[in-house]
């Protein structure tokens, strides 16, 4: 098991900066998924590891050895792509058994490999075909094979399940995760579905700008976003996000439309400061609310409400309970399940959430120890 | 189209079935000429119908024109000089797509641009080196007084020489680089997936394995029809041969069925000249029968 290690690692094209100066280990053995939207340099991040992009500044090291100036084959990575990359002139064996092929391994121990990687992979009764003539999901597992087949220290995963139906990229991401727990190695996994990532992730990297937003354990990074903007990104249907400015008297805040939320630690007055709840943690309560409308999701329901004044909200309620649209509602809060927000920054006001690489200065208020949740 | 207008479509067969008469004819009447004897084929109005002297036209021709030898000949310049250009071709390709190297734009449009300069047009300088392949390096030695320094010093006069008139190689090198097979292979090499080149380094193929097992057998049909259309070219080379072999034993067919042509007051033996152009004429055919289904598929590119 192998971690991964970056020191100060920088990345950059010409003028254009995309990964900032980066400090972060991916822990050996464990499932790492690193989420972020399109462009925040997640994809550039894994071919930095597996050597198919250069390092610009800084180090990288996998298992304790510095790894910049080495060849991709020489570093102990396997990498599944997102269109799987397969060659298409050779047979689903061809392909798994290329790796070894160019390895020098022989002939019948590259078969026996071969063999085994596809019975792991379910893939026996089509050894003989082409990548042509497979489904998108037996392509997938052809991938897998390929990098399996070598043994590596670490497989690096890229969007893998990304042209995957519904359907069938849930039943994949269960068999990713058994194959990690069955191989041991380091798994790094890029992706920009954030429901892929919390299933998925032992050890999850929030990235947004090129830089790091938040990492930690999932459970973690979801209950205390670093950040507005991991709040926002993690989380079906998104937590709820309602801007306002603290009250006079420092007890409350001011939502837009009016409406005032007493807040659970003292801030001061007058700062923009935005309220962070999820949809599954608003209760019932004395705060007014319309329903707009209705989302039946099957196992319960997503209510749109408004709150007097406008602000939307969303919510959970049992399907038992439909309300109609139109409908009054009575809504109140867990305090303890309340996010705050500094509306400038973006930073987590009270309850460090995980370690969040923030630019420095941003967030000073939400270093202060003082300010600490205490409901 | 799925348009249904009667007239148009005859009128477009009609003008279909005029080409393809106006093309076959003058193979037609080659044909009949050679199914002739020597009175038959001089007579006037002009065989329309073929004769009985197929066979001894064509053995006649074949002995004439020594064509057991110059089919050798010929041959083997076509053969050399397709192999020799899908290889250059498909390297230089190679070097241009999947290598990031300062001048590699440059040397493109370089290489784009010899198009503008067929053997035809470079055809006395080409045929200077051709006479003596390192006479270049002798004028560089020359000038710069190497030459004179070295005899002076050693005692010996440099004279470099490597002469390829009436050789295979004199006959196949000059028509080798090609311009439209590194544009095709270009273009081949350009639809191959990003994705692909970087499993490849993954799994750790260099860029001469990736070329022979990736990039090759993948580029099949590319080079079908790259060799189909380049094998009719070389074999019917004509400048060229003539000027570079001066031995007549050297010939290839194709200068070989020139010289058949009678001229002056020596016998009108058309029957056999066209016997012999028929001959000429069986292995382009034969390749572009043969080669025909590679061929368009490797044009069109559908299979993948």
């Amino acid at each position: 098991m192998a971690a991964i290690e970056f020191i100060a690692a920088r990345k950059s094209y010409g003028a254009s900066i995309a990964i900032h100066e980066l400090d972060l280990v991916l822990p050996p053995g464990a499932f790492t998924v690193i989420l972020g939207p399109s462009g925040c340099g997640k994809s550039t991040l894994l071919r930095m590891i597996a050597g198919l992009e250069g390092i610009s500044g800084g180090e990288l090291r996998i298992g304790g050895a510095r790894m910049n100036e080495r060849e991709p084959k020489d570093r102990g990575c396997a990498m599944v792509f997102q269109n799987y990359a397969l060659y298409p002139h050779m047979t689903v064996a061809e392909n798994i058994g290329y790796p070894l092929k160019v390895g020098g391994v022989r002939r019948a121990e590259r078969q026996a490999r071969v063999a085994e990687a596809a019975a792991a992979l379910g893939l026996d009764a089509l050894l003989d075909r082409r990548p042509g003539q497979l489904s998108g999901g037996q392509r997938q597992r052809v991938a897998m094979g390929r990098a399996m087949v070598r043994r590596p220290r670490v497989f690096l995963y890229d969007e893998p399940l990304s042209n995957l139906d519904a359907k069938l990229r849930v039943q994949m991401r269960l068999e990713l995760r058994r194959l990690h727990e069955q191989l041991g190695a380091t798994s790094v996994l890029v992706t920009h579905d954030q429901q892929e990532a919390m299933t998925l992730a032992d050890h999850l990297v929030v990235m947004r700008g090129g830089r790091v937003e938040q990492e930690g354990r999932p459970r973690e990074v979801y209950a205390a976003p670093a950040s507005l903007f991991v709040a926002g990104f993690l989380g079906t249907p998104a937590m709820n996000l309602l801007p306002g400015a603290v009250t006079p008297d420092g007890a409350g805040l001011r939502l837009e439309g009016g409406v005032v939320v007493p807040l659970p630690l003292r801030l001061p007055a007058g700062q923009a400061v935005t309220l962070g709840i999820r949809p599954e943690h608003v209760g019932e309560g004395d705060l007014e609310a319309e329903v707009a409308l209705v989302e039946d999701l099957g196992a319960s329901l997503l209510v749109h409400a408004r709150l007097a004044g406008g602000a939307a909200m969303a919510l959970h309620r049992p399907a038992e309970l439909a309300p109609a649209r139109g409908a009054a509602l009575r809504l109140g809060f867990d305090t303890a399940r309340l996010h705050f927000f500094d509306s400038g920054s973006g930073q987590r006001i009270g309850g460090e959430g995980g370690r969040g690489a923030s630019p420095a200065g941003a967030g000073e208020a939400a270093r202060r120890p003082a300010l600490l949740a205490t409901t | 189209m799925v348009e249904r207008r009667p007239w148009l479509d005859l009128a477009t067969h009609l003008l279909l079935a005029l080409s393809a008469l106006s093309l076959l004819l003058p193979v037609w009447l080659a044909f009949v000429a050679a199914t002739h004897d020597l009175a038959g084929v001089n007579r006037m109005p002009i065989n329309w119908l073929p004769g009985a002297h197929l066979w001894e036209n064509v053995v006649a021709a074949w002995e004439r024109g020594h064509f057991a030898q110059r089919f050798l000949t010929s041959l083997g310049v076509a053969l050399g000089v397709t192999i020799g250009k899908i290889a250059l071709a498909m390297l230089a390709a190679f070097a241009i797509v999947f290598f990031e190297w300062r001048a590699r734009m440059v040397v493109f449009w370089i290489i784009f641009i010899t198009l503008m300069l067929p053997l035809e047009v470079r055809i006395v300088p080409t045929y200077a080196v051709a006479a003596n392949a390192l006479r270049p390096f002798q004028a560089i030695l020359d000038v710069t007084g190497l030459t004179g320094l070295i005899e002076a010093v050693a005692g010996i006069r440099i004279s470099l020489e490597w002469q390829m008139l009436n050789s295979t190689v004199g006959l196949v090198l000059p028509l080798v680089a090609t311009a439209t097979g590194t544009f095709l292979y270009r273009q081949f090499f350009l639809t191959i997936p990003e994705e692909l080149v970087e499993a490849a380094k993954m799994d750790g193929a260099g860029p001469l394995r990736f070329l022979r097992d990736v990039l090759m057998p993948l580029s099949r049909t590319t080079m079908a029809a790259l060799a189909t259309i380049l094998f009719v070219y070389s074999w019917n080379q004509y400048l060229w041969p003539l000027l570079v072999t001066t031995e007549p034993d050297r010939a290839t067919v194709m200068v070989e069925l020139a010289r058949m042509v009678p001229r002056g007051d020596s016998l009108p033996e058309w029957n056999i000249v066209m016997a012999g152009a028929l001959l000429v004429m069986l292995p382009p055919l034969a390749i572009v029968v043969l080669m025909q289904r590679w061929f368009v598929r490797g044009l069109v590119q559908t299979e993948k």
